[in-house]
C-alpha cells in the first residue's frame, strides 16, 4: 500500500526522497528535511564562503602588514588603525567621502522624488512622455559607473573638445576647468553621480507613488487640500517607507563609491575627489600596502554601519515594518 | 441647506476618435433633505456623474448647482458638499480622530480645540468615540465605513456625495449599516446623492431612484412608482429582483400572442395596433401556478430554486424560460407540466423595438387612482 502510494505520486521531492531512501534510513531523511536549517544551508553556505569568510580575512589582514610585494607578513596588530586615524589623509577622504555621500543622498532624493513625482503626474492625467522619460533616465543606471566616468569625463574635458566646454566656449564663456580645480572637480563629481543615481530612487520613488490609492488623492481634495497640502498629508507620509529604503540604499552606495570617481578624476587634483574606497583601492594596489588598505576597509564598514544604525533611529518605521 | 440642480450634464472622455461620452444630457434635481439614488449597471455613468457633482471631474458641459449657485467651475472645496468613498479612502497614516479633522483643518480657521470639539461631537453621534485614537488599519470594515461617513458629516455640507459606500462590506454588516445611514440622513436631513449599482439598496434607502444606462437618465421617481410602472424595457429588467420576465408577442386582435402563450389585450392597451410585435414583461412574483387547462400558457418545470418562504421555478414555455415565484416547498416540482396565469395589471407592454413603455397602468397598487379592476379576477 505505501510502496504503491509512492509510486503514484508524481512530485520531485517524493522523488528524490525515494532515491536517497534506498540507500538510507528514511527517518533520518524526515528529520532533516523538516528542519529549517537544512532549507537555510545553501544561503548559510554561500553567505560564508564568499561575504563573512572575506570579511574575516580582511579584519585578520587589517592587523598585518601584508604587502604585495612581500611574502612575508607579520602581525602588527593595530599599528595599521594608528597610522590610519593619525594621517591627515584620511581626514580628508573621510571629509569628501562625507561631503559626496550628502550631497548625493540630498540630489538623488529631491531628483528622483522630482522626477517620480512629474512621471506620476502624467500617468494619472494620462499623458503621454512617462514611458520615454523612465527609458531615458533608467539608461543611465544601466550603464557600468566606469564608463559613466569616462562618458562624463569626455563631457567635461577642459579643452574645446570638451562637450560642456565647448557649448560654453560657443556661447561666449571662457574654458572651465571642470577637472583640474579643486572644488569644481568635487562639484563635478556629485553631478555626475547624482545624474547616476537618480535612476535608482526615481524607480523606487515611482514605485511608491503608484501604490498611493487614487481616492485618497479625491479624498483630500474635497477635503480641501490644495496640491501642497495633498503633498505633505498624503504622499509624504505614504512614501515613508521608500524614502527610509533609498536614503539608506543611496548612503550605502555613495559611502562606498568607487568606480565612477576613479574614472572620473581618479580622487584628484591632488586628494579633492579622494573619497575612501579610492584611496583604500590607491593603498593596495598602487602603495601595495595591503594591511594597511584592509585597515581603511574595516573602518569604512564602520562607518557604514554606524550610519545605517543611526537611520533606524531617526526613521521611526516600526509601523511600516 | 441644500438643493441641487443637474442641468444638461454632459461629460466625455478622451478625444477624436477614442473618445466616449460617459454621461449624455443629464438633468436632474434632488430637493432639500432628499436622498436620490443614482443606480445602474457598471460604467452607465453614475460615478461619473457624482464626481462631477464634487467636481472631481471636468463638466464638458451643462452646470451643476447647489443652493442656486452655479459652482461648476468651481474646486471641491468650494462646493460645500461632502463625500463617502467606496474604499473608504482613510488616510491610513491618521488616527481617526486625525481623519474626521482633517478637513476642517484644511477649509476653517477653527481652533484645535474647537476642532477636537466638533470630532468628539460627530464620534458621539456614530457611536466611535472610543476608536478615536486608532489608525484605520486596526478598524473593521464597518468601523472605517462609520469614520468615513464622520469625515463626511463633520464639514456640516449643504449636500453629501456617497460613492458606493457600502460595496466593501460584508452582506450583514451591508443591511445594519443601510438601515443606519438612511437614519442618519434623515436625523441630520442634509440632501443627499447615493450612487450604487445595488437595486435592493436603491430600492429601500431612496426617497427617489434615477436610474442610469450607457450614460443616459433612464427614469427618475419613487422606488415603487419604478417599480410598478417603468418607463421602458431597461427599467423593468433592471429594478426587482428576480428579473422580469420578458416575453416576445404580437397582438392578433384582442388576444397577445406567442408560441404556447396567449394573454387577452388588457383594457389599457385596446389602442396598440392589432398585428404589431411587442415585449410583454411579467415579475415572477405576479405569476401565479393555476389548475391544469385553465392558464394562459403551459410549461415544464426544469429546476426549483427554493429560498424557504418561497422558491424560483424556471419553467419552459415553448423554449422561452419563464421565471415564477412560489410559495416555499412542495408547490412545485421540477420536470412536472404547470400551467400559469397573471394579472392583466401587473402585464407590462413595451414597444419591441425601442423598448419604451406603451400603455402604463395608471396607479401603484392600492392608489385611489388604480381604475383598472381586473377583468379577470374580479
Amino acid at each position: 500500500m505505501k510502496a504503491e502510494s509512492r509510486v503514484e505520486d508524481p512530485s520531485v521531492g517524493t522523488r528524490v526522497r525515494r532515491t536517497i531512501a534506498d540507500w538510507t534510513d528514511w527517518g533520518i531523511v524526515d528529520r532533516l528535511v523538516s528542519r529549517p536549517l537544512f532549507w537555510l544551508l545553501p544561503a548559510l553556505v554561500f553567505i560564508t564562503v564568499f561575504q563573512l569568510y572575506p570579511v574575516f580575512e580582511v579584519f585578520r589582514m587589517s592587523l598585518t602588514d601584508t604587502s604585495l610585494i612581500s611574502s612575508e607578513e607579520s602581525y602588527v596588530w593595530l599599528e595599521n588603525y594608528r597610522r590610519l586615524l593619525g594621517s591627515e589623509r584620511f581626514y580628508s577622504t573621510l571629509r569628501v567621502t562625507g561631503i559626496y555621500s550628502i550631497a548625493s543622498v540630498v540630489l538623488q532624493i529631491g531628483l528622483g522624488l522630482g522626477l517620480a513625482l512629474s512621471i506620476d503626474y502624467g500617468v494619472r492625467r494620462g499623458l503621454r512622455g512617462p514611458l520615454l522619460t523612465r527609458v531615458v533616465v533608467l539608461s543611465a543606471w544601466i550603464v557600468p559607473g566606469i564608463i559613466i566616468g569616462l562618458v562624463w569625463r569626455i563631457m567635461l574635458l577642459e579643452t574645446n573638445v570638451g562637450v560642456v566646454n565647448n557649448a560654453l566656449d560657443r556661447l561666449g564663456f571662457g574654458i572651465v576647468p571642470f577637472l583640474s580645480d579643486a572644488q569644481l572637480a568635487l562639484f563635478s563629481v556629485v553631478a555626475a553621480g547624482a545624474w547616476r543615481g537618480t535612476a535608482f530612487s526615481m524607480i523606487m520613488f515611482y514605485a511608491g507613488l503608484k501604490r498611493v490609492p487614487d481616492e485618497l488623492y479625491r479624498a483630500a481634495k474635497v477635503d480641501g487640500a490644495g496640491p501642497l497640502a495633498r503633498f505633505r498629508y498624503v504622499t509624504l507620509p505614504q512614501l515613508k517607507p521608500v524614502m527610509f529604503v533609498v536614503t539608506i540604499l543611496v548612503t550605502i552606495y555613495s559611502l562606498n563609491s568607487f568606480d565612477l570617481i576613479f574614472a572620473l578624476t581618479n580622487g584628484g587634483p591632488g586628494r579633492a575627489t579622494e573619497v575612501i574606497a579610492l584611496s583604500m583601492y590607491k593603498t593596495a594596489f598602487n602603495s601595495y600596502q595591503m594591511g594597511m588598505a584592509a585597515a581603511t576597509a574595516v573602518v569604512l564598514l564602520v562607518v557604514t554601519l554606524t550610519v545605517t544604525a543611526i537611520y533606524f533611529r531617526v526613521f521611526d518605521i516600526s509601523e511600516e515594518i | 441647506m441644500g438643493r441641487l440642480e443637474i442641468d444638461r450634464l454632459r461629460k466625455t472622455f478622451g478625444r477624436g476618435g477614442d473618445k466616449v461620452e460617459a454621461v449624455s444630457e443629464l438633468s436632474l434635481s434632488v430637493a432639500d433633505g432628499e436622498l436620490l439614488v443614482l443606480v445602474g449597471p457598471s460604467g452607465c455613468g453614475k460615478s461619473t456623474t457624482l464626481n462631477c457633482i464634487a467636481g472631481l471631474e471636468s463638466v464638458t458641459e451643462g452646470e451643476v448647482v447647489i443652493d442656486g449657485e452655479v459652482v461648476t467651475e468651481k474646486r471641491p472645496e468650494d462646493r460645500d458638499i461632502a463625500m463617502v468613498f467606496q474604499n473608504y479612502a482613510l488616510y491610513p497614516h491618521m488616527t481617526a480622530a486625525g481623519n474626521l479633522e482633517f478637513g476642517l483643518k484644511m477649509t476653517t480657521d477653527l481652533s484645535a480645540a474647537n476642532r477636537r470639539e466638533r470630532v468628539e461631537s460627530t464620534a458621539e453621534l456614530l457611536d466611535i468615540g472610543e476608536l478615536l485614537d486608532k489608525k484605520p488599519k486596526s478598524l473593521s470594515g464597518g468601523q472605517k465605513q462609520r469614520v468615513a461617513l464622520g469625515r463626511a458629516i463633520i464639514r456640516d455640507p449643504a449636500v453629501f456625495l456617497m460613492d458606493e459606500p457600502l460595496s466593501n462590506l460584508d452582506a450583514s454588516l451591508r443591511s445594519t449599516m443601510r438601515t443606519e445611514i438612511q437614519q442618519l440622513q434623515d436625523d441630520l436631513d442634509v440632501t443627499t446623492v447615493y450612487v450604487t449599482h445595488d437595486q435592493t439598496e436603491a430600492m429601500t434607502m431612496a426617497d427617489r431612484i434615477a436610474i442610469m444606462y450607457e450614460g443616459e437618465l433612464q427614469q427618475v421617481g419613487q422606488p415603487l412608482e419604478c417599480y410598478y410602472r417603468p418607463r421602458n424595457k431597461f427599467v423593468a429588467e433592471f429594478i426587482g429582483e428576480p428579473a422580469m420576465n420578458m416575453l416576445r408577442v404580437t397582438r392578433r386582435g384582442d388576444q397577445f400572442v406567442a408560441d404556447g402563450f396567449e394573454y387577452p389585450v388588457p383594457e389599457r392597451a385596446d389602442g396598440l395596433p392589432s398585428g404589431e410585435p411587442f415585449t410583454l414583461g411579467v415579475r415572477p412574483g405576479a405569476i401565479d401556478i393555476v389548475e391544469p387547462e385553465t392558464g394562459v400558457a403551459t410549461g415544464t418545470v426544469e429546476v426549483v430554486e427554493p429560498l424557504g418562504e418561497t422558491s424560483h421555478a424556471h419553467l419552459n414555455i415553448a423554449d422561452t424560460t419563464v421565471t415564477v415565484t412560489t410559495d416555499g416547498p412542495g408547490s412545485v416540482e421540477e420536470g412536472t407540466q404547470v400551467d400559469i396565469d397573471f394579472p392583466a395589471q401587473r402585464a407590462h407592454l413595451f414597444d419591441a423595438g425601442s423598448g419604451v413603455a406603451v400603455a402604463r397602468r395608471d396607479g401603484l397598487p392600492g392608489d385611489q387612482t388604480e381604475s383598472y379592476p381586473n377583468p379577470r379576477y374580479d
